[in-house]
């Protein structure tokens, strides 16, 4: 990973040059036993930056879908990297499975068991990119966090009782 | 290793099996999940699955469903998930399998 442009963490770029900079939230390796506690990090992070509602919910189980792939068919392992660049939020999941013939990203039948992952990825996302590379694959997803206020969907019942933006000592949960 | 972080409740009554699932099911959960339904559509003439208590399925939950109701039609027996959240029936109704195993109440 050293695409991605300039990437000055660390660079003393000047006073101001850090509002382009990418800010990596979460950089982890994941496996089999850590999907889940990794998916609880992911939300965490995806809060902070300031999604909430089915946005963020729907990036999240796009993120998760990403890494269940990774580790079902892609070596059984990986990294991630999410990141806050200039106004979206940008999620790399990098496998190393060796060849990748097989992305299905095409819904299956409704009584086929399985190929739903990719497909619910990419209909979760605002924009999913596989890479190929020669060990493995890398699947990006992000998210406009502009637009994550904008009022196209309906407002989010609250069954608890009104927590919305009145939470001073939210954990992460919004 | 890792915690379960959902657990299930099974009731049967006059062939009638009721699953009442809670908390989240993802992959680290779902060979569970397969046994389960598997051994119950395999003994019930009709199974219930009960998701009002789920926050998160993923698609390895989905195939578990839809697995499960695929032996149920061989047996003859019913499978039905009941009570989705709105976030669990998204999923379901994005993949295309809301209208398969789901009843059809607004």
């Amino acid at each position: 990973m050293t695409d991605g442009g300039r990437s000055g963490e660390g660079d003393p770029a000047g006073p101001g040059s850090d509002l382009t900079a990418p800010t990596t939230l979460v950089r982890q390796q994941f496996s089999a036993v850590t999907v889940t506690a990794l998916r609880h990090t992911v939300a965490a992070q995806v809060a902070v930056a300031g999604l909430s509602g089915d946005t963020a919910d729907d990036f999240v189980l796009a993120v998760h879908e990403l890494v269940t792939n990774a580790v079902r068919h892609g070596g059984g392992s990986g990294d991630l990297e999410l990141r806050v660049v200039a106004e979206s939020l940008v999620c790399d999941v990098i496998d190393h499975g060796g060849t990748s013939d097989g992305l299905p990203m095409q819904l299956s039948q409704a009584d086929v068991a399985g190929g739903r992952g990719l497909w619910l990825a990419h209909h979760l996302s605002q924009a999913l990119t596989l890479t190929r590379r020669p060990d493995g694959v890398t699947a990006s997803v992000s998210v406009c966090l502009t637009d994550a206020t904008a009022p196209s969907q309906k407002p989010i019942a609250d069954p608890a009782g009104g927590s919305l933006g009145a939470s001073p000592s939210g954990d992460g949960q919004r | 290793m890792t915690e379960p972080t959902w657990r299930h409740d099974v009731r049967t009554a006059d062939g009638h099996t009721t699953i009442e699932l809670t908390g989240e099911i993802d992959m680290s959960g779902s060979t569970r999940l397969q046994d389960l339904l598997d051994q119950a559509v395999n003994a019930a003439s009709a199974v219930t699955v009960d998701v009002a208590a789920v926050g998160f399925i993923d698609s390895t939950v989905i195939s578990a469903f839809v697995r499960a109701n695929n032996t149920a039609a061989t047996r003859g027996c019913r499978f039905v998930v009941v009570n989705p959240s709105a976030q669990v029936r998204r999923v379901l109704h994005i993949t295309g399998v809301l209208s398969t195993l789901a009843e059809d109440t607004a």
